[in-house]
């Protein structure tokens, strides 16, 4: 009898330690700071920054338009509970959605990771507009990170240490991209360096690496000042195809393709394949982060320009 | 027997010039000899360093120092800087500023002893350069005359230059070979 009250009390601290040892799991998992990105791109540099140091979540999937998005409740409950949101700024969110977000939900610390790039300008009807898809140029994607590195800092300074060192070994890793980029591209002559794409989106990648762009749609596909398809635009870029014999043109993986096809049928050329533009890939998908996007673009633009008729 | 003694005249005469010939000849080739190093560009380095000499390092840069875009911002001023040399654990020059491509740097009045002195050097690529192997070039020179000089390069595109540099202490002739540097 006594010894069977001794093997229940055994089991009872068993119980105890085992309970107690998952709670400490449980509160440690929640007590992790979390992250709400706008855009999937801002999510997947921030993931690289934070490891498994702090929870990302994204509210864009892949192959979503951040231009025209309208955000849904379960945005409101996600940027709620977050302790930093993070946007890309310069209005690619339509109606500047990831601000209200913040400001409605709590009023969230905001960090907008194009801060301190220098923007392209885009004239449309003596109206100057910024033009907010930076993170095409590699260096940018680098101001990006110093942006959100700081942001993690702020929010977790004992972690500094592990997340400088992150943010320097992901600053190498562009660093190789943006010189294999250039090194690709060397094999497109410059006189074909043309981008034709659905919406104005590549305007930085094409300063970086020397291509001229022409799109049917401005820089944005919403209704915003200088956005939206115009007849004048599409008709400059049947005509650009024509004069520059433009061998392929792109459709982008978060804009409906049909217009491009279109296009390629009116200008009697060929639709060279999909460019990831203003969100990445799924899951799985060689797209699903921003080195796979910019790798599978220029490895799709490179092979379709460079091919000889 | 003035015919004997004028043979014997004229044949001294012809020994002696014959002798004198052979001497200055000798002599030439002595003289030249010890130039020899210069014409080829091999000085012997002059015999001890005199511990008081003055010397002045001359750096010049292939490529532009500034911010390098794929780097982790600073965190204090002691990150930022874009240039640094190191001699003995001291700094000899360090600076934040951003420097152009081809510009030299001219740290002078400094003092070493023994016969060679080791640099360590560093420089940060910026703007274009970032993406490119980049080398700077050290020239040491004694009380105006000119000792040894370096040439360093990257490890590759975007790395900074930066290295141990080994110069000779002893200023030598000034027509010499310049070298192919360090890698
Ligand atoms: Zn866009």
């Amino acid at each position: 009898m006594r010894q069977c009250g001794q093997r229940w009390r055994r089991w009872a601290l068993v119980g105890i330690a085992i309970g107690a040892l998952t709670g400490v799991a449980k509160a440690d998992e929640s007590a992790k700071k979390r992250i709400v990105c706008s855009t999937t791109q801002t999510a997947d540099l921030a993931r690289q920054i934070v490891g498994d140091d702090m929870e990302v979540h994204g509210i864009l999937g892949p192959g979503v338009n951040p231009h025209v998005y309208q955000p849904v409740p379960g945005d409101s409950r996600l940027v709620e509970s977050a302790d930093l949101c993070l946007q890309n700024g310069l209005h690619l969110e339509g109606k500047n959605w990831m601000e209200t977000l913040a400001r409605d939900n709590g009023n969230k610390p905001l960090v907008t990771c194009t801060k301190g790039v220098q923007p392209l300008d885009l004239e449309f009807e003596g109206q100057t507009i910024k033009d907010p898809h930076a993170w095409f140029d590699p260096r940018n994607g680098a101001i990006f990170v110093n942006n959100i590195l700081d942001a993690v800092i702020d929010l977790d300074p004992p972690g500094a240490v592990r997340y400088r060192a992150r943010a320097d070994l992901y600053l190498q890793q562009l660093r190789a991209l943006d010189t294999w980029i250039e090194k690709e591209v060397s094999r497109i002559p410059l006189e074909r360096r043309i981008l034709v794409t659905s919406h104005d989106a590549f305007n930085y990648y094409a300063a970086r690496y020397h291509f001229k762009v022409r799109s049917p749609v401005g820089w944005s596909t919403g209704s915003e000042i200088g956005g939206g398809m115009t007849p004048e635009r599409r008709r400059l870029v049947v005509q650009s195809i024509r004069d520059f014999k433009v061998p392929a043109i792109f459709v982008e993986t978060s804009v409906n393709p049909k217009m491009i096809q279109q296009i390629a049928g009116e200008a009697g050329v060929r639709v060279g394949g999909e460019l990831y533009s203003d969100a990445m890939g799924a899951a799985g998908s060689a797209g699903e982060t921003y080195l796979g996007m910019m790798r599978e673009n220029t490895l799709t633009v490179v092979l379709a320009l460079s091919a000889s008729e | 027997m003035v015919r004997f003694a004028c043979s014997l005249l004229v044949a001294a005469l012809l020994l002696g010039s014959v002798g004198l010939c052979q001497y200055a000849l000798t002599r030439r080739v002595a003289i030249s000899m010890t130039h020899a190093p210069e014409s080829h560009g091999h000085a012997e380095p002059a015999k001890g360093v005199d511990a008081s000499a003055r010397y002045a390092l001359y750096v010049t840069l292939g490529f532009e120092a500034g911010e390098d875009p794929f780097a982790v911002r600073a965190a204090d001023a002691a990150e930022s800087r874009r240039l640094v040399i190191r001699h003995g654990g001291a700094e000899l020059f360090a600076t934040s500023e951003a420097l152009q491509r081809g510009q030299q740097i001219a740290i002078t009045n400094q003092h070493f002893s023994g016969e060679r002195v080791a640099l360590f050097v560093e420089a940060v690529p910026g703007g274009e350069d970032a993406a490119r192997p980049c080398a700077l070039r050290l020239r040491l020179e004694c009380e105006g005359e000119w000792c040894d000089e370096a040439t360093l390069w990257s490890e590759g595109n975007g790395a900074r230059v930066s290295g141990e540099v080994t110069l000779g202490l002893a200023p030598r002739l000034s027509t010499l070979d310049r070298g192919l540097g360090v890698r």
